[in-house]
């Protein structure tokens, strides 16, 4: 069960660690739906287009409404290199805090 | 500020434990980023060794011994029947180094490298509708150049040396030392 879908923020579980160092196994991550647009380098969460499972990815490129994302360990991501480039109406929200 | 991280951390996992978050993956396949084209090789050497065996599985002549005629279809059905499996085990294989593995910087560094898995595919398929073996030697020299093309993406130098198993045939090992 996540948060309500009302609320600005969701809290996350952070499974694997093909984010290793940045996220490691066993994070919570707060994940907001308020925030002033996306950058390049910003942590985001989004449904797998595919596979319909939560992913968290970083942008390595923001374009004209939509993001190239990248995992860190790019050997062993799945990421935009194989679903392609994601609509940022498709992104859940930043990453805001890890603990 | 450890200290802080630490009691939030212990608060989360406490509300965790009645609220359940919803999980994120970094990879939505598990496990991760482990992938090697030995297996296929193993599976394609398998079905070369089977097409071997069945060659020289040697008829009954006429049924009258029926031990014997039993001891050949139990031997073929059993050799046909890993046969099979194994094809599919290296059609298995090689599905997930396509879609999982490779990427489009792959196939773009590598412009034969689809048509690689499409031809492998083929005679995976082929081996199974044939005790020929040559069918099944095609299809270790696809998995052969796809497992060069597999280590090639590495940077690590591969070698074709002889396999150590009953088929004498080659396999491609990468010179990780």
């Amino acid at each position: 069960m996540g948060l309500p879908i009302w609320l600005p923020f969701k809290i996350f579980r952070v499974r694997d660690r093909s984010m290793e160092p940045s996220m490691k196994e066993g994070d919570y991550v707060i994940v907001s739906r308020l925030h002033g647009g996306f950058r390049s380098g910003d942590i985001v969460v989004l449904m797998h287009p595919l596979a319909g499972i939560y992913i968290i990815k970083r942008i390595k490129e923001v374009l004209h409404g939509s993001v190239f994302l990248l995992g860190d360990n790019t050997a062993a991501s799945d990421d935009s290199r194989s679903f392609g480039t994601v609509k940022t109406s498709k992104i859940l929200g930043k990453v805001i805090y890890k603990v | 500020m450890d200290a802080m991280n630490s009691l939030a951390r212990k608060l989360l996992a406490n509300v965790d434990r009645l609220a359940h978050f919803d999980e994120v993956y970094a990879h939505c396949d598990y496990p991760c980023g482990i992938y090697d084209p030995f297996d296929a090789q193993i599976a394609a050497h398998t079905v070369i060794r089977m097409d071997d065996l069945i060659g020289q599985l040697k008829h009954p002549e006429g049924h009258q011994d029926q031990k014997e005629a039993i001891e050949y279809h139990h031997s073929m059905i059993r050799a046909t029947e890993i046969k099979e499996k194994y094809a599919e085990a290296c059609k298995h294989e090689l599905r997930v180094l396509w879609g999982d593995y490779f990427k489009p910087e792959h196939a773009q560094a590598n412009p034969k490298l689809h048509e690689l898995f499409f031809t492998a595919m083929k005679q995976a398929s082929k081996a199974k509708q044939t005790t020929d073996v040559k069918q099944a030697e095609a299809l270790l020299d696809t998995v052969m150049q796809i497992a060069e093309a597999f280590w090639k993406t590495k940077n690590i130098e591969t070698k074709r040396v002889e396999a150590p198993y009953p088929t004498k045939r080659q396999i491609v090992v990468p010179k990780l030392y």
